[in-house]
């Protein structure tokens, strides 16, 4: 049993048990067919060969006949006939030089044929032969012998020409007169004998050329199918490499094929996830700009609400002033001071509007801490004009403590407060001039300067550098108006601003007032959106103009 | 989007080579090329059949192409494959070698004879050379074509619609009657080596199991009258002729039932370019007994007892065995079967023809 | 390996009343519990022509996933000319039953013709073909149901050897002698029988075939019997010729005339058969559920006439409700029933008949008797619990030989292994074994048996699903822990945590010892004056019942229990790693309650298992998610081998072994991240010993140990924690 069950057959092996079996029965199976022939039953099984084997021949056959088939050629190529073909005659008469054309054997044979009317017996053959090639006989004694002998005579065969050279022959044989006989008939016959001498040579060479004419084209024929032969294999080889080869470059083929592919889907994955990551990205960005707007809602509704609480507190003050004296000085004062900060609420819409996001001021900002971080650690930094605080956050997280922020804006102050930075509500003068000298460490003000009316600003240098420190350092930040943007229109976004200042007039104001190591830091130019035309100093001059940097600042140190 | 056109002389329902023709079309429209059959007969509509003589109005890109399916002498198609402007393949069905009919038929044998002329179809150095077989690329290669622009894509067939219409239940009755059946199925061609079969099966009938039948399913023509006559005198001289039934050309139905009442198929011919029915068979899971010729042994594998040595007592003994071993012949049946999934559906030949076309850049 | 299993059945739909359907459904709500359990079905609902009516895709029902697919080939008359064919043939040949004589006599069809037999007769589904043959590596085993259908047919030849499971529900019909279906069956790893009468006709018509008897599931729940007034013989069913009803009808008429009594046929079911007008028979129509089981209950006996039964599921019922049965002798997996169960007897004739039924007048109690050996006998065999057990056991065994073929999973085993070994001496200075005790199985136990009857436990009030799960993914250890626990001698021995049992059970059947058991179940019931409680184990695989009464304390505060020296072994497994506060007050109780040359025995998960490890790289965090149970619900402080050692050696205790070893595959991390860790880890030290999923670990407690004072290591404990000084309150010494 091969493999019962299995899905798997060892055909080879199936096929090795069938073969023995076929064996085995094959040989009673042809016995059966003989004995079915035998019996006469059905004797056409063998009497008829398989058909198909027929059907090949035929085949075969007219292959070879219309010229293909290199198989038949074979078969039939030309036989060689040196000597012709006997015929015994009916009448049994013959002339003798009907059986002297032959020689040899078949002489001697179809002398036998003619004279016997029977093939040679096997003794009488060879001694014939024999005497032949001894040359004791000739053809004619051979002849003469048989037709002499009673078998002959029985067989009553006539052969013309015989008798007379056999006659003569006997003389020869005579004792005595025989040697003369033949010297003299020898003598008579000279003639016959050189012709009969040339008939033989000429024949001789005639059978030489036969064999020639034979083995020629044979030879011809063998080279011909050989080189036949040789083609034939070196095609094939031929196609089997080419084969070879075929099967290789595809294999190869398919190996490319793959790693590509792989190559194809490691890329396509890889974009997936970046285009993933992105998507996130933006998202992340939406959720935190939306959360900055509702913020920066709260803050302007907050900064509203104090506002109003500030009016409000003012009118009752007054009204409880007012009658029924009329207003005085001070009470005008007031009300201008509270008139201010009634802005103040606006001055924070406009800050959140134009100033830019918390984040970004302070990534900005950070841009100082090295100045800072020079001065000698002793005594209070003290930002002008804080505003919502970021430089104060800035230096805390730098770690330095003693920050101080002053402005006039009650919501920022409220603002600063809620981060828990110290901050003041005062006028920067003011507060500078009650500052003791040499108290300070640093002493800064962005987006200030440019808030001051010009004498201010001189005083407000004046104090600052009085009250800092040998080391300390004095930092002003303002709208660089060499950017004509700025200068002629971002500058007045905010109304509250005065004059542009000039990054030379300020260096100049430092310089003259008697800050040290002045320098000016040109900031936050607008890049982005410069023409790309490096050559054209054309271009140049004009991206310095319009895109050039936004702020600058101004530091100086107390030596 | 090149155009595509499907050539071929004569196309029928129910032959092999319009069983690819129509296979090729199917798989090039889902393939959503545009794709016409063009003949110069035909015998049925759908899909719908083009005039030969209309190909030059179809085919006018050089990007288009033309698919030739070579099955017979046609100096037209021919022609067309030297002169159109696009860009050309074949596909070669084998052609019969013309000595079989020597002695039947002078037509059939001129027609191979001409139908034979390989080194012209080589000489037109097409794109692409598709043949049904192993054996079939090599009488291709042989005839000179470019080993890479030379693929064996088997042809498509119709085993599918075999597997969902409803069988000739007559054929049924007539035959499922618990004798054991031997179903060949071929043309009663000379080159089908019937005669080869019928000696085989004379041993297997007389030696192994009278209650046995020999199934020859096949059109006959009368053009080979001579040949089938011949083999009907064997059929009396082997004392068959209550064994052995020609059918006839057959309906597909009759086909399917032949196909389920056979217990065995054997088969003897003596030149296959990739022969179809055993390719059924296989789907079938019957399991095959065949003589070793040309493409035959390249079909079947190892899916089948193939015997190079054309001995009628090895094919008998064969069939002996798998029908005394009832587990042996569903393992060699589920073989062939799964030979016929993993090479011979349908789907996997459209892959290979794709493949074909795509490594020619078509 | 993947978890899920999918069973294969020809349709699957609540409104079918077919057996197949039936037996697929319940299987499929039996293995729910283990597995992510599949139906592969075809969107039929109707046999006669397999319509495509239900809709295609994928459904949830009852935690089942249901998966649809066309149906390509449906039923037409075409099929039922095959099949009067097929009827003919068989006939023909002298019909069937020639199985019994060893040699079948097959159906003389080519395949070609049989397996157009099989398609025509639908449903055929050439989707659900292609889902098998792309999609089979996703399931742990696939089992097909009915042998009968192309689903299971075409699906068998599709499916790998390795993953198919065959459950023919065989019956001796015509097609069943097609030999296709014997080539199908040989295409299973194994064959699921309903009966043992079923295993022997598949195996006299497909020969020995590798399988076992899985059978259904029936209710099993006792019931409160109904109040009847005269004493009743019961049958349920459809009251129909073709069951034997005609006959029952004659025997039981004749033997009332010739036996008088009070004795009555109650019948209920769908009615096909006029029933005879006599005042001792009645017809109670349809019954509910629990009306059914009630009757069956309160019946004196239960009948069933019929020859041709393939389950017979009422009988089953009937003999789970504790009541004897008288069957006909007809019906080969009746008498099996009947003669394995001696819950009743066979009938033939009359005669038989009558005198069962007067012996039954005659000696009740017998037949009470033989009643209670019915219930055991179905419960044993047919309660859902047990069916599960064998259900799962079957495709636990495809899945093992599929691993043990697959080389890939073979590496990945000895990867397994190759963790758990000994901790190196140059890590250490205690003497280790090297490797895990290799796992010493009772003798007649198989780790298989083993599992199975580890998931058969059932404690009172605890989820069965959870359990199950517990116990198979926890088998190998406790396995590794039985190994610790010495053998030869007769310890005494205390379980600390032994709820829910498995260990206990193990102790029980594989030690003998003296056994006290603690849990604790959380605050309240600690302070709570319920000091000692009691739970109910159930072996549904034995049917033994094991009650475990335990003291209930809190081991990091309470003093324990137990008189000093008391103990020669304390079970201390997956406790230390749940303890929030104090675990050196556990370890002093426990050196306490040892007797000297006592053992600890601690197991408890390993942090820097490899997993642990490759998740930490993973930038994953480790840590216990919280638990519903409260702060005892989770791991609140888990330990590495190093960490034990120092601890326990700073305790006093001589350890005598300890090392780390896998006990299951379930790992968070991907095979590949795990290969990679274990690489990395290879750089950095000189063996990878210590990265086992847990740590087992036995001590030695000497006098030298019992002297030794509690110490809280820096390391374990902040300086500020200031240990509760305890009181140790001594109970009264038990025993």
């Amino acid at each position: 049993m091969t493999a019962t069950d299995a899905p798997e057959i060892d055909i080879e092996r199936l096929k090795a048990e069938i073969r023995e079996a076929a064996r085995r029965r094959s040989s009673e199976i042809t016995n059966a067919h003989a004995t079915r022939a035998a019996q006469g039953d059905g004797s056409a099984v063998v009497a008829l060969p398989p058909l198909s084997k027929t059907r090949r021949e035929t085949r075969q056959a007219h292959a070879s006949a219309d010229g293909g088939g290199g198989s038949a050629r074979q078969t039939d190529a030309p036989q060689l006939v040196l000597q012709a073909d006997f015929r015994p005659a009916e009448d049994g008469r013959y002339h003798v030089n009907d059986l002297l054309q032959y020689h040899d054997k078949l002489f001697v044979r179809n002398a036998y044929r003619a004279l016997l009317k029977r093939e040679p017996d096997e003794e009488g053959f060879r001694q014939q032969l024999e005497l032949l090639r001894s040359g004791r006989f000739d053809k004619i004694d051979v002849l003469a012998a048989l037709a002499a002998s009673p078998e002959a005579r029985s067989k009553r065969v006539r052969v013309e020409g015989l008798e007379h050279p056999a006659r003569i022959r006997k003389l020869g044989r005579l004792p005595y007169v025989g040697y003369l006989f033949r010297l003299l008939f020898a003598l008579v016959r000279l003639p016959a004998l050189v012709r009969e001498q040339q008939q033989f040579t000429a024949y001789v060479t005639a059978q030489h050329q036969q064999f020639a004419d034979f083995i020629n084209p044979v030879l011809l024929d063998i080279s011909q199918s050989r080189r036949h032969l040789e083609t034939l294999i070196s095609d094939a080889r031929q196609h089997l490499e080419t084969l070879i080869a075929h099967q290789s470059a595809a294999q190869e083929q398919l190996r490319r094929q793959q790693s590509a592919d792989r190559e194809a889907w490691a890329t396509q994955l890889t974009e997936m996830l970046a285009h993933v990551q992105r998507q996130q990205e933006s998202l992340v960005q939406l959720v935190e700009e939306r959360v900055h707007q509702f913020a920066q809602r709260l803050q302007q509704t907050r900064a509203e609400l104090t506002a109003q609480e500030g009016r409000l507190s003012m009118l009752l003050e007054e009204a409880r002033r007012r009658l029924p004296e009329p207003l005085d000085e001070r009470q005008l004062q007031t009300f201008a001071d509270e008139a201010d900060f009634a802005r103040d609420a606006l001055y924070l819409a406009l800050e959140d509007a134009f100033r830019g996001t918390r984040g970004e001021i302070k990534e900005r900002l950070k841009t100082y801490l090295p100045f800072v971080k020079r001065t000698p650690p002793a005594g209070a930094l003290v930002d002008l004009g804080c505003g919502r605080g970021e430089w104060l956050e800035v230096l805390k997280h730098a770690g330095f403590d003693a920050a101080v922020g002053v402005d006039r804006n009650r919501i920022m102050l409220e603002q600063c407060r809620e981060r828990g930075f110290e901050v003041l509500e005062s006028d920067a003068l003011t507060y500078l001039q009650s500052a003791p000298d040499a108290s300070l460490r640093a002493v800064t003000g962005f987006h200030f300067a440019e808030h001051l009316p010009f004498p201010v600003l001189v005083k407000v240098v004046d104090e600052a550098l009085r009250a800092l420190a040998p080391g300390g350092v004095l930092i002003f930040e303002t709208p660089n108006p060499e950017n004509m943007v700025v200068g002629s229109c971002n500058f007045y976004l905010d109304p509250d601003h005065r004059n542009p200042l000039p990054p030379p007039t300020l260096r100049f104001l430092f310089e003259s007032r008697g800050l040290a190591r002045v320098e000016i830091l040109r900031l936050n130019a607008n890049d982005g959106a410069r023409v790309r035309d490096e050559r054209s100093d054309l271009a140049l001059r004009f991206n310095d103009f319009m895109y050039g940097p936004l702020d600058y600042a101004v530091v100086g140190w107390k030596v | 989007m090149p155009r595509i056109a499907l050539l071929t002389t004569n196309i029928t329902t129910g032959d092999a080579v319009s069983n690819d023709v129509v296979g090729m079309y199917r798989a090039l429209e889902r393939r959503g090329a545009t794709a016409r059959i063009f003949a110069s007969n035909w015998s049925f509509e759908d899909p719908q059949v083009w005039p030969a003589v209309e190909i030059a109005d179809f085919l006018r890109s050089p990007e288009d192409l033309l698919v030739y399916h070579y099955s017979m002498g046609w100096e037209y198609g021919l022609e067309l494959l030297r002169e159109l402007p696009c860009r050309t393949s074949v596909k070669y069905h084998n052609v019969t070698p013309p000595e079989f009919f020597i002695g039947y038929s002078e037509a059939h044998e001129k027609s191979c004879r001409e139908g034979r002329r390989l080194e012209e179809l080589a000489r037109a150095d097409c794109d692409l050379y598709m043949s049904a077989s192993e054996y079939s690329s090599w009488e291709l290669l042989l005839a000179g074509t470019e080993r890479e622009r030379t693929f064996v894509v088997p042809p498509f067939h119709h085993i599918d619609r075999l597997n969902s219409i409803e069988p000739d239940e007559t054929v049924l009755d007539a035959f499922q009657d618990g004798r054991t059946n031997l179903l060949m199925v071929g043309r009663v061609f000379p080159n089908k080596g019937h005669a080869a079969l019928i000696e085989a099966f004379a041993i297997y009938h007389h030696h192994y199991n009278s209650e046995s039948r020999l199934l020859l399913v096949g059109k006959e023509e009368d053009s080979l009258a001579g040949y089938s006559k011949e083999l009907r005198e064997l059929v009396a001289a082997r004392g068959l002729q209550k064994a052995v039934v020609f059918t006839g050309g057959v309906s597909d139905e009759a086909l399917k039932a032949y196909y389920l009442v056979a217990n065995v198929f054997v088969f003897a011919s003596e030149h296959e370019g990739f022969c179809v029915p055993l390719v059924e068979a296989m789907a079938m899971k019957l399991p095959i007994v065949t003589y070793s010729s040309t493409a035959i042994p390249g079909t079947v594998g190892k899916a089948g007892l193939v015997w190079k040595e054309r001995d009628p007592v090895l094919l008998a003994e064969s069939v002996e065995r798998l029908t005394k071993d009832a587990a042996l012949a569903e393992a060699l049946g589920r073989a062939g079967w799964q030979r016929y999934t993993e090479h011979f559906t349908n789907e996997r030949i459209e892959e290979r023809f794709l493949a074909a076309l795509a490594a020619c850049g078509l | 390996m993947t978890r899920r299993v999918a069973i294969v059945v020809q349709r699957c739909h609540p409104h079918i009343v077919g057996g197949s359907e039936a037996l697929a459904w319940q299987w499929a709500t039996l293995l729910r519990e283990t597995y992510e359990t599949e139906v592969l079905t075809t969107r039929a609902l109707d046999y006669s022509t397999w319509a495509n009516v239900l809709p295609a895709g994928v459904e949830e029902r009852e935690g089942v996933r249901v998966r649809r697919f066309d149906v390509t080939t449906g039923r037409s008359h075409y099929w039922g000319r095959l099949y009067a064919r097929l009827l003919k043939d068989f006939q023909a040949q002298g019909g069937g039953g020639a199985h019994k004589l060893g040699r079948p006599r097959f159906l003389p069809w080519s395949a070609a013709l049989q397996e157009e037999f099989i398609r025509q007769q639908g449903p055929y589904s050439a989707p659900m073909l292609d889902y098998l043959r792309t999609h089979q590596d996703e399931y742990r085993a696939i089992i097909f149901v009915t042998y009968l259908y192309p689903t299971a047919y075409f699906g068998l030849r599709e499916t790998h050897a390795h993953t198919a499971l065959f459950a023919p529900t065989l019956h001796d019909e015509p097609p069943a002698y097609l030999a296709a279906y014997r080539h199908a069956a040989r295409r299973a790893s194994e064959l699921l029988w309903l009966t043992d009468a079923e295993r022997r006709l598949g195996e006299g018509l497909w020969g020995e075939l590798p399988g076992r008897v899985v059978s259904m599931a029936v209710e099993t729940r006792p019931r409160v019997p109904v109040e009847e007034a005269a004493p009743y013989v019961l049958y349920c069913g459809r009251i129909d010729p073709n069951k034997g009803c005609a006959r029952l009808f004659e025997h039981f008429a004749r033997f009332k005339d010739e036996h008088p009594s009070d004795l009555r046929l109650v019948l209920i079911g769908e009615q096909s058969l006029p029933i005879p007008a006599r005042p001792d028979v009645e017809y109670r129509g349809f019954a509910t559920h629990e009306e059914k089981f009630a009757l069956m209950a309160g019946a004196l006996l239960f009948v069933m006439p019929s020859d041709n039964e393939s389950f017979s599921i009422v009988t089953m019922e009937a003999m789970a409700q504790s009541t004897p049965v008288l069957s006909s002798g007809g019906s080969e997996v009746l008498v099996d029933h009947v003669l394995h169960s001696g819950a009743g007897r066979v009938y033939r004739d009359y005669e038989t008949f009558a005198a069962s039924l007067t012996e039954l007048l005659a000696d009740r109690d017998a037949w009470r008797e033989r009643g209670a050996r019915g219930r055991v006998y179905t419960v044993a065999r047919y309660s859902a619990e047990h069916v599960r057990a064998r259900l799962v056991a079957a495709v636990e065994a495809t899945a093992e030989r599929r691993a043990a073929t697959t080389t890939e999973t073979s590496t990945t085993h000895t990867n397994m292994t190759g963790t758990s070994a000994l901790i190196s001496k140059t890590q250490t200075t205690t003497a280790r074994e090297a490797t895990p005790p290799t796992l010493v199985l009772p003798a007649g136990w198989s780790e298989n048996s083993l599992r199975e009857l580890l998931m058969s436990v059932q404690v009172e009030g605890g989820r069965a699903d959870e359990l199950r799960n517990y116990a198979a993914s926890d088998f190998r250890r406790f396995l590794y822990t039985l190994a610790l626990v010495p053998a030869e001698t007769h310890p005494d021995i205390l379980e600390l945590g032994a709820n829910p049992y498995f260990f206990t059970v193990l102790l029980r059947k594989f030690r003998d010892a003296r056994l006290e058991l603690a849990n604790f179940f959380g605050g309240d019931e600690a302070k709570g004056d319920e000091q000692r409680g009691s739970q109910d184990v159930f072996l549904h695989l034995t049917g033994e019942t094991l009650t475990c009464v335990y003291q209930h304390f809190n081991m990091e505060q309470d003093a324990f229990p137990y008189a000093d020296d008391s103990f020669d072994v304390v079970l201390f497994c997956e406790i230390i790693e749940h303890l929030l506060a104090d675990p050196v007050h556990a370890l002093s109780e426990i050196k306490r309650v040892l007797r000297p040359s006592g053992h600890l025995i601690l197991t408890t998960p390993n942090a820097a298992r490899l997993d642990n490890v490759a998740r930490l790289l993973a930038g994953e965090n480790i840590y216990d998610p919280y638990s519903g149970f409260g702060p005892y619900g989770r791991h609140n402080r888990e330990y590495t081998t190093r960490d034990l050692q120092r601890l326990l050696e700073a305790n006093g205790l001589r350890i005598e072994t300890l090392y780390t070893a896998d006990v299951n595959d379930t790992h968070a991390s991907t095979p590949e991240a795990l290969d990679a860790t274990r690489r990395l880890v290879a750089k950095t030290r000189t063996d990878l010993a210590d990265l086992g999923q847990y740590i087992f670990c036995r001590a030695l407690v000497d006098e030298q140990t019992k002297l030794a004072p509690p110490v809280r290591p820096a390391w374990l404990y902040h300086t500020s924690h200031k240990p509760r000084p305890h009181i140790t309150l001594t109970p009264p010494p038990k025993r």
